[in-house]
Formats: C-alpha cells, sequence, structure tokens
C-alpha cells in the first residue's frame, strides 16, 4: 500500500501494562494472535520459540511496541541470516526512542534503509498479493500491528503462529535483502 | 520516519482479505470509512457491478484512490481510513497518515 504514517501516528500497541505476566502459557492463547493482540503479546512473553529466545533484559515483545522491526527480522531471518534482539532493538530506537510509541512498517522499512538491520539492507516496495516473506500491516482489538507471513501463518513477536481467522492487511511490503 | 503526503495527492489505499485459511477472500461486503483532520466520516460501500470509487482488483483484494487536494494548513491533517468486510471474511483495519500543505 501505498500509505504512510508519520511516527507517532500509528496507535499504540496493545497492552500498556509492562514487564511480565506470572500466567503459564496455553495453547488456546498462542494461537489466538489475531483473536486478541493483549492477550496474544501476553502469551509470548512467557513462550518463546526456542531459535528466537529473546534475554529477559529486552523483552521486546513485551516492553517495547517494535512488532515491525520484529516483522522485518522475521523477513530477514527467512531469508537465511540471523538477527539478535538487539539488532531488532536498535533499528527500532532508530526510529524512536519511546517505548510505547511503536513505528509504522514504512518508517521502520526506512530505518533499515538507512541504518541496516543485522548488517543488511532492504529493498521494498509495495504489494497487494500476501504470499510468504510479504510484510504486512493489520489492525488488532489492541492497535495497530505487523507480521510476516510464512506458509499457512505468520510470524508475530518471534513467533509463528498459523491462520485461524480471517485477515484484512491494509498494506503489504516485499522486502529484498542485501548485505 | 515517514514523510506526510503533500496536499494534492492521490493516496491508494489497498485492502487484502484472507479468510482463516490464509487464502484472499472476497467478503460478503466491503466498507470503506475515511475522514480528513476533524471532518466527518465518508462512507463507501463496494457494489459489484456498480461504479463506485472502490475498485476490485483480484479476489479479495480492494482499493481506492483517496485525494488529499485541498489541505492548506498550517499544520498537517490526519486522515483516518477504516477498511473492514463483512460476511464471508469479516474483519477490519484502521490506518492514519498525514496530509501536509502543498508548498506553494
Amino acid at each position: 500500500m501505498k500509505q504512510t504514517a508519520a511516527k507517532g501516528v500509528t496507535a499504540k500497541h496493545a497492552g500498556t501494562a509492562k514487564h511480565g505476566q506470572a500466567k503459564k502459557h496455553s495453547p488456546a492463547q498462542t494461537l489466538a494472535w489475531q483473536k486478541a493482540g493483549a492477550a496474544a503479546r501476553k502469551a509470548h512473553r512467557v513462550a518463546k520459540h526456542p531459535a528466537h529466545a529473546k534475554p529477559a533484559a529486552l523483552a521486546l515483545a513485551g516492553d517495547v511496541a517494535c512488532c515491525a522491526a520484529e516483522a522485518l527480522a522475521a523477513s530477514l531471518r527467512m531469508a537465511g541470516h540471523p538477527v539478535a534482539d538487539a539488532d531488532v532493538l536498535a533499528l527500532y530506537l532508530a526510529i524512536t526512542g519511546d517505548p510505547d510509541a511503536g513505528a509504522p512498517i514504512a518508517a521502520t522499512l526506512e530505518a533499515a534503509a538507512d541504518v541496516g538491520l543485522a548488517g543488511h539492507r532492504p529493498r521494498y516496495e509495495p504489494v497487494t498479493a500476501l504470499h510468504t516473506g510479504v510484510v504486512f500491516g493489520c489492525t488488532l482489538p489492541g492497535g495497530r500491528h505487523a507480521a510476516t507471513i510464512d506458509g499457512p501463518g505468520v510470524w508475530t513477536w518471534g513467533r509463528w503462529q498459523p491462520f485461524t481467522r480471517p485477515l484484512l492487511a491494509d498494506e503489504a511490503w516485499q522486502i529484498e535483502w542485501a548485505a | 520516519m515517514s514523510a506526510p503526503f503533500m496536499a494534492g495527492s492521490l493516496v491508494t489505499s489497498t485492502a487484502t482479505f484472507l479468510d482463516g485459511n490464509g487464502n484472499p477472500a472476497d467478503p460478503s461486503a466491503v466498507t470503506l470509512k475515511y475522514k480528513q483532520g476533524a471532518g466527518a466520516t465518508t462512507t463507501v460501500t463496494y457494489q459489484p457491478n456498480t461504479p463506485t470509487s472502490i475498485t476490485r482488483n483480484s479476489p479479495g483484494v480492494y482499493s481506492t484512490e483517496l485525494d488529499t487536494t485541498g489541505w492548506t494548513g498550517p499544520d498537517n491533517q490526519l486522515w483516518t481510513v477504516q477498511w473492514s468486510g463483512a460476511g464471508n471474511v469479516q474483519a477490519i483495519a484502521v490506518s492514519n497518515w498525514q496530509v501536509e500543505p502543498a508548498a506553494l
């Protein structure tokens, strides 16, 4: 989509309550990322994908509204390149120092083209077809969200979740990565 | 940071609907609502075989062009755009972007 939004315009992401929930992970929560953004994020905080375990000190999914940077990281990982949590956070901080502000996908792509993500820079263009590798934007109950399509599901907050409900993407980006 | 659109730009807004399996699918009804600043909300409903500002590009993919002509500032104008689908694919998305006054 050609739409872009300036920093600070995008609605803040779900979950103003910070710092860990004690509730145990349940499969129902992990499958429900589209059902409730806040609940899904809460689940993500306590059950990380082993390959992308996050240091507690960063706690990106719980404390920083960097879903677009996370989506770009997923895209880069799908291209075969490792991305550390520190890389994701550095990209987000290149856009804003406010952990709650959030950042539009377009702004995150521009920042990645400028400062790089884990040593790689994206070439990108808006698309309408949603397929594997595409980073898209949507609206969850808690606000705007970004994720990356991978087969019959999406990478969101560092975790893969299958499609379970209808989805409306109002922006989508095809990304190619170069060193 | 993304730059605002300059007044006078045609901004293309696209909505892609996926069903519960992640496949493009047409809702039974597609509605677009948008608002410029604090102005009134405009509602457009897609109707097959009837000319509207909404175009169906392919199954599940709809778009419209929004005319930003006329904003003179002095501040940027906030646009709010909401797409929604009902029936076969029920989903909604809301986004915002800004329009800045033209240079001259």
